[in-house]
């Protein structure tokens, strides 16, 4: 067998696991490299082996595997929304399809292998490999430091309070949720025809608990007073601390 | 003549003999050039990565530490500048430090751009770790979510109705969410950093291409970075962040497939012409700025009288970098003229007031009236970088014009030009936009055009600079002092170009109101959240600019718009009552909810304007009164299923469904 065809081989061996992973393997962080490889540089290789005869390793060879990619990623999608089938199997489908035609021409061209080409990087010491390493770990690390606060940080203390109808038959959710800076002790009442009719006292929520309930509605005659709800924070009654209505007569 | 002009006249005659006469003359022909062309490539002897590992390690600390000092505590909008800026200049002043240095290797000097490029990307994530923040992301979000919940393309998009027609960029990103699962915004940021990677590598190579010297494609990339949008707008989950890298690779692959190696016309055919057709889907006003690139070539193409091969090569890609957006145009039913043409109009308009009355529409780093004003070293800083770029076009137009071998010489009737490097004469005679994209930023209406041309300058402006380093200031000195002053002044430049780009707006730390990014907070998101949760996606929602892009993304609703309804609704928000008008665009919009952000009453929009560009003036005139705001309490028909003290869901929908039963 030509020196190039197994070469050939070799990378359509590897095209075919890609995406065999792409479609099998369940962790997403592990799909990531195998995607980029399919999306990002595989099928641009192809073309490029194929068309000059011999696969690209120069940084111009490695640019122009990754614009030719991205530009089969395109014409895939394409191809993809007329066939409706943008799904995972299908992208992984059409992207080794699009590399294995390409090696497929290399192929018939006799194109060479990789021998040929000498590599052209300046040889990284282990020393130095060990600094872009920890380079890479560092900036990481100060995306999850900052990460970590930004999920930390919040610059508004306040409460979410709700009513929506759920459903026709009179269902209604009422909710409360507690984004202020400390735990805190809700009351709930709900009015009807301007009668309280559902009361709900002492709820205590920590900081980003939520309390949902549901209630049923009865028939609202015509020239009814609608049906409100006040939510009360710490106990205090004399202040109404939010309040929200469904959509019949006006509000306060 | 009278003898008082004759004796002027023998006067300017004998100065024009004198020596001093003759030795400022060769003075200014220096400055500006008029020289031989002279080899500029300096190299270091033998290949290594030199010092990028150690300053790839510098820069990665500057980064976790500028992380980590910004949760140590509450940290005061100045200190957070300082620190931010300080930070900049600690992890780009070793950068340009050492490329101005002329003894580096090639691939030291590739390593180097794609650590700037790669810290500066970084630098952006750490500004939005956990969501997009920048308003045109959450543009191009919609349409990525589209394409992810549907598995079709070109779903109407309410935020941007141009998207879904140039979906490139939102297919890639869609392709890599689906095959790893990940979510869109991680997906993105990943992407949007190869991109980064492949534009500097790609970039350096066109440079290297077309001045032959890495050394000077390696000043021209410094140089290039310091354009205002490389940092944050090229570094956008936005369709130009795939525009720009399409353009330099097709430009590449043109100059690679000029040469006289065997096959390299394949460049052309193989590489640039699929990319052109991809670019036609990518963006508009990209694929424009490709014509006139491959139609500026083609010309001088002709004009140089290359082989009829060369010329049919370029003519080629031309066509096809002509055909490509028109038939995408064709296809899409889209009118991109009656998209960009306003924009153009009105900025050469507001151009030519700047210029026939001298007086600033806008002011220099400013959004709006009510943009903070920087630090005076941070303005300083802006000005210097731009004051040495434009000592650099002076110095570096002429010389660059020699490098490419500029030849004037008597012909009979007029003087014959002629050059033998047509790519390196197109990018200098770029740079002549230079100064018209600097006066079109100080207008209102023309800042957007010059802010989105400015770029594409920048293929012009890096070289130019870089051959009047190289030639003129720096020349191969190897005085670390000179060294080190033109690396101050590359830091400097870039540093300047970062602080443009970025703006202080989107390093606030705390809410502003109408400030995109600084408006983008974890409670609007709850609200919005909340929507999609209680209420259902695909509602029909009145907002304000930034409720609008949380409701269309994290909310999946349709935001009603005034440029989609061709009504103004933002008046339904924020009149004292609803008058005629305002139903009729309660009517016209079809609302089902309107969301009252009581924030919007403590001041005027930092982005100037609390809606969309196309908003009566009186509605930003003053804040809005919160009883206007919450007109709609007293409003029958009208509910108020939410409620966060700051944020208030108004359900209009049967208030709508009479108000329309009534009009008929």
């Amino acid at each position: 067998m030509r020196s190039g065809d197994k070469a050939i081989y070799v990378a359509a061996l590897a095209t075919v696991a890609c995406a065999a992973g792409v479609i099998a393997i369940p962790s997403p962080a592990l799909r990531l490299p195998l995607g980029l490889l399919l999306a990002g540089y595989l099928p641009g290789s192809a073309v490029l082996w194929a068309a000059f005869r011999s696969p690209r390793t120069t940084l111009t060879g490695l640019i122009f595997a990754a614009g030719l990619s991205i530009a089969a990623t395109v014409l895939c999608g394409f191809a993809l929304h007329f066939l409706g089938a943008m799904t995972r199997e299908g992208w992984a489908i059409a992207l080794c399809t699009v590399t294995l035609a390409g090696l497929g021409l290399a192929r018939i061209r006799r194109s060479r292998g990789f021998e040929t080409r000498p590599y052209p990087w300046p040889r990284l010491r282990p020393v130095q490999a060990a600094m872009l390493l920890g380079a890479a770990g560092l900036a990481l690390a100060a995306v999850a430091i900052e990460r970590h606060q930004t999920f930390a940080r919040s610059e508004f203390a306040y409460t979410e309070f709700w009513m929506v109808p759920e459903s026709n038959g009179g269902l209604v959710a009422l909710g409360v949720k507690n984004e202020e800076t400390a735990a805190t002790t809700y009351d709930v009442e709900v009015s009807i025809d301007d009668t309280v009719a559902h009361v709900w006292r002492s709820i205590p929520l920590a900081v980003g608990e939520t309390w949902k309930t549901e209630f049923t509605l009865p028939p609202q005659p015509p020239g009814s007073k609608g049906i409100k709800a006040w939510l009360f924070k710490d106990n205090d009654h004399s202040l109404v601390y939010r309040r929200v209505w469904l959509p019949t007569p006006a509000g306060d | 003549m009278s003898e008082a002009q004759l004796a002027y006249g023998a006067l300017v005659r004998q100065w024009r003999q004198s020596s001093i006469w003759a030795a400022g003359q060769r003075a200014l022909w220096q400055i500006l050039g008029f020289v031989r062309p002279r080899r500029l490539e300096l190299t270091a002897a033998e290949s290594s990565w030199g010092l990028l590992p150690e300053l790839s390690l510098a820069a990665a600390a500057v980064l976790f530490l500028t992380a980590l000092a910004t949760g140590i505590a509450p940290v005061s909008q100045d200190a957070l500048r300082s620190l931010f800026w300080g930070g900049v200049w600690l992890l780009l002043l070793p950068i340009t430090l050492r490329l101005a240095w002329p003894f580096v290797s090639r691939w030291e000097r590739i390593g180097l751009l794609i650590l700037a490029t790669v810290a500066l990307y970084v630098l952006k994530v750490l500004g939005e770790p956990v969501g997009f923040r920048d308003f045109d992301e959450f543009l191009h979000w919609r349409t990525a979510q589209d394409i992810l919940a549907t598995g079709r393309l070109f779903t109407p998009n309410p935020l941007l109705t141009i998207s879904p027609a140039y979906p490139a960029l939102e297919i890639v990103t869609t392709a890599l969410a689906n095959m790893t699962g990940l979510s869109i915004f991680v997906t993105a940021a990943v992407l949007v950093g190869l991109l980064r990677v492949l534009f500097i590598c790609a970039l350096f190579l066109l440079f290297e291409q077309v001045v032959r010297s890495t050394r000077l494609s390696a000043l021209a990339c410094v140089i290039y970075m310091s354009n205002w949008n490389y940092v944050v707008f090229d570094a956008s989950f936005a369709y130009e962040s795939l525009g720009v890298v399409l353009l330099v690779m097709i430009l590449l692959a043109e100059a690679r497939g000029r040469t006289r190696r065997k096959g390299a016309w394949l460049y052309r055919f193989a590489v640039a012409l699929p990319l052109i057709v991809v670019l036609a889907t990518t963006h508009h006003v990209t694929a424009f700025l490709t014509i006139v690139l491959l139609g500026g070539l083609s010309i001088l193409s002709f004009l140089r009288h290359e082989t009829p091969l060369q010329r049919m090569g370029i003519a080629a890609l031309l066509a096809v970098a002509i055909a490509s957006p028109w038939a995408w145009s064709a296809v899409m039913n889209i009118r991109v003229g009656s998209y960009l043409g306003p924009e153009l109009s009105s900025g050469l308009r507001d151009l030519y007031q700047v210029v026939t009355t001298m007086t600033l529409a806008h002011r220099p780093f400013a959004v709006s009236e009510v943009s903070d004003t920087p630090a005076l070293w941070l303005r300083l800083t802006a000005f210097s970088g731009v004051a040495i770029v434009c000592v650099g076009l002076a110095t570096g137009f002429f010389r660059s014009l020699a490098q490419a071998g500029t030849r004037v010489s008597r012909g009979r009737f007029l003087p014959i030009v002629t050059w033998t490097n047509s790519r390196l004469v197109l990018l200098t005679v770029l740079t002549i936009g230079y100064p018209i994209s600097m006066a079109l930023r100080l207008t209102e209406s023309g800042w957007e055009l010059g802010n989105r041309i400015g770029p594409f300058l920048y293929l012009g402006v890096g070289p130019v600079v870089a051959v009047a380093i190289a030639d003129f200031w720096q020349k191969p000195a190897t005085s670390r002092y000179i060294t080190a002053a033109i690396g101050t002044a590359l830091a400097i430049v870039l540093i300047g170009g970062v602080f443009v780009g970025w703006g202080l707006g989107s390093l606030s730390p705390h809410y502003r109101v109408a400030a995109d990014a600084s408006s983008i907070e974890s409670m609007g998101i709850s609200a919005s959240r909340w929507t999609r949760q209680w209420l259902g996606e695909d509602h029909n929602f009145l907002a304000d600019r930034i409720n609008q892009v949380l409701l269309a993304t994290y909310g999946r609703q349709q935001v009603v718009t005034s440029e989609e309804t061709g009504v103004d609704v933002s008046n339904v928000l924020f009149s004292e009552q609803l008058g005629p008008e305002e139903l009729n665009a309660i009517k016209v919009g079809e609302l089902e909810y309107v969301l009252v952000d009581l924030r919007l009453t403590q001041a005027l929009p930092v982005v100037g304007v609390y809606f969309s560009k196309g908003e009566a003036p009186a509605v930003h005139r003053v804040p809005p009164d919160r009883d206007a705001l919450l007109k709609f309490n007293d409003l029958k028909d009208i509910g108020r299923p939410f409620d966060n003290g700051f944020i208030i869901i108004y359900d209009v929908a049967e208030y709508t469904r009479a108000l329309r039963h009534a009009l008929r």
